[in-house]
């Protein structure tokens, strides 16, 4: 049964060349108690690519139905922020949000800042990443 | 045995003045080489400026990305009357302007004025065409969001052609070759009256215009055949051996502590498609010119943008259109970041001209004026003025000339044909 499940998952790494070098990265709020877990953020990032990032929000390890998230982003030692002005939207699956219009034109650390307005209050998670 | 840099500790026992002298032989060669006119041996790259040094090649340039808003992108019939229509000056209120006025290919597709000078004078610098089909945006204010909504801005700017979109249709219809050439790509031409039909076919020139631009690529430099060298493990060429003053400018181009170059002029063709207020201050009266800021909205409203009805693509096609960033503060006095490949015969240089030489450019990064129009982003750099003149020397291994079929180059059979 394993290798049933995991041979469609291989099979889909293979075809989907974006997906093939991503990982799914888990980052907590300063609060503790807020995380984000993205499924599929590329390592390292594309330059001057636009990609699609997915990620769940749970508080207190049950998913969050948050009000609204707002994303920014920073290059590290710069002035520059992000060239595109993301779209934010929820999928609809519990907690589950999809950030599209990602693109980072300078290569270099990033830092992703969501922050997260729900019934607990105001979050903010922090993705660094890697834009090469 | 033990051999100190200052050669007073050396090996014991018979034979040490042997062993010394080709040491003090070879650090003495290493020292005088440069002003002996010979090449200094590589320096040694780390393996983190060789992968960015990777990411810069020619070779990593992909084949021109699709176009859907274009459906004719890569129709070759539409390439060669787009080819027709470049060189063409009968599509210009005067009869003496065609797109080759400002974009001439024996200038890499500038026109070496400093203000372009089409019907009247413009207040902007050509930019070359060579690579454009590359652009996420186009224009040095980023108003058109598509390769051919470029060209239908330059005929109906009255400094350019001046001339309105039904003139352009009334000159295909009054010239019997025009009329064949375009009608064999994109069926009969509408009438006058129906301006639908008109706007399309408007749309169409641009889109021919756009077909045979893609043809147009930067051709390898002496840099890409350097890094492809240095990147394979081998001796480069003898004329391809970068001299000490390249080399270094070079390292200190993709330094992201010294010249901080890459942030803006990065990939295989130095740019990084966004827009940047560095202090550009334009034409005395222009200054206040809003630049991306105001270039944006003129690309959202437009009837030929990628969303619009004479586009071929599918709204969810146009990612650039739906995630522009508007009506931010760092877009005031911004404008695209261009190309740094083919510098050479593209004098002068910046969307005003106002830096004559490549010397002149890389002092204004060292002086960085102060924007007029929002806030310059250029800040301050660590490195002398002979880096500078390092970096010069380096940007002018990228010359590269053109990759296009040849006939692309020079004008088609005389008009009228």
């Amino acid at each position: 049964m394993r290798n049933r499940i995991f041979l469609p998952c291989a099979l889909l790494a293979a075809l989907l060349p974006g997906l093939a070098g991503a990982e799914p990265v888990t980052i907590r709020a300063a609060d503790n108690e807020m995380t984000a877990a993205f499924g599929n953020v590329p390592k390292p990032v594309p330059l001057n690519e636009m990609i699609t990032l997915q990620l769940t929000l749970s508080h207190s390890g049950a998913p969050v139905e948050a009000k609204s998230v707002e994303i920014t982003g920073q290059r590290l030692y710069s002035k520059n922020g992000l060239p595109t002005a993301p779209s934010i939207s929820a999928t609809g699956q519990p907690g589950g949000w999809r950030i599209e219009g990602l693109r980072f034109h300078i290569s270099g650390p990033w830092r992703l800042t969501l922050r997260i307005t729900s019934a607990t209050g105001v979050s903010e998670i922090v993705l660094p990443l890697e834009v090469k | 045995m033990c051999f100190a840099a200052n050669g007073i500790e050396s090996a014991r026992g018979p034979g040490r003045f042997a062993l010394w002298t080709p040491t003090l032989l070879a650090a003495a060669a290493l020292a005088l080489a440069p002003a002996l006119g010979q090449k200094a041996p590589e320096p040694e790259w780390s393996e983190a400026e060789l992968e960015i040094i990777a990411t810069l090649t020619l070779d990593k340039l992909p084949p021109p990305p699709p176009d859907p808003s274009n459906k004719y992108a890569e129709d070759p019939k539409a390439a060669d009357f787009g080819h027709r229509l470049f060189f063409d000056l009968r599509f210009s209120s005067n009869g003496k302007v065609g797109c080759v006025t400002c974009h001439d290919p024996e200038k890499s597709f500038t026109d070496g004025k400093r203000f372009s000078q089409g019907v009247g004078v413009t207040p902007r610098n050509a930019p070359t065409v060579i690579g454009a089909a590359w652009n996420f945006w186009f224009l040095w204010d980023g108003r058109a969001d598509n390769h051919w909504a470029q060209a239908l801005a330059a005929f109906e700017n009255p400094l350019e052609h001046n001339m309105s979109r039904q003139d352009i249709v009334r000159v295909l219809r009054e010239h019997a070759d025009l009329r064949r050439d375009y009608e064999t790509v994109f069926g009969t031409l509408p009438a006058l009256e129906d301006a639908d039909g008109v706007n399309r076919a408007f749309a169409n020139i641009g889109k021919a215009l756009a077909a045979y631009q893609r043809h147009l690529r930067p051709g390898q430099s002496k840099f890409d055949r350097y890094a492809q060298a240095i990147l394979a493990g081998r001796e480069p060429a003898p004329k391809d051996q970068f001299t000490l003053d390249e080399r270094e400018g070079l390292h200190v181009f993709i330094s992201d502590q010294r010249g901080k170059c890459l942030r803006c002029h990065n990939g295989p063709l130095f740019t990084n498609q966004h827009f940047h207020n560095i202090g550009v201050n334009g034409r005395q009266g222009e200054e206040h010119e809003a630049g991306r800021l105001k270039g944006i909205e003129t690309a959202r409203a437009s009837p030929f943008n990628c969303s619009g009805q004479y586009s071929d693509a599918q709204p969810q096609q146009c990612l650039e259109l739906r995630f522009a960033r508007r009506a931010t503060p760092e877009l005031l006095g911004a404008f695209k970041t261009p190309t740094l490949r083919n510098l050479i015969k593209t004098a002068p240089y910046m969307r005003d001209g106002s830096q004559r030489t490549i010397h002149d450019v890389t002092w204004h990064y060292r002086d960085r004026p102060a924007a007029r129009t929002g806030a310059s982003e250029l800040e301050n750099f660590t490195i002398t003025g002979a880096e500078f003149e390092q970096i010069d020397a380096f940007l002018r291994t990228l010359e590269g000339g053109i990759d296009a079929p040849a006939r692309y180059l020079r004008a088609p059979h005389a008009q009228g044909q």
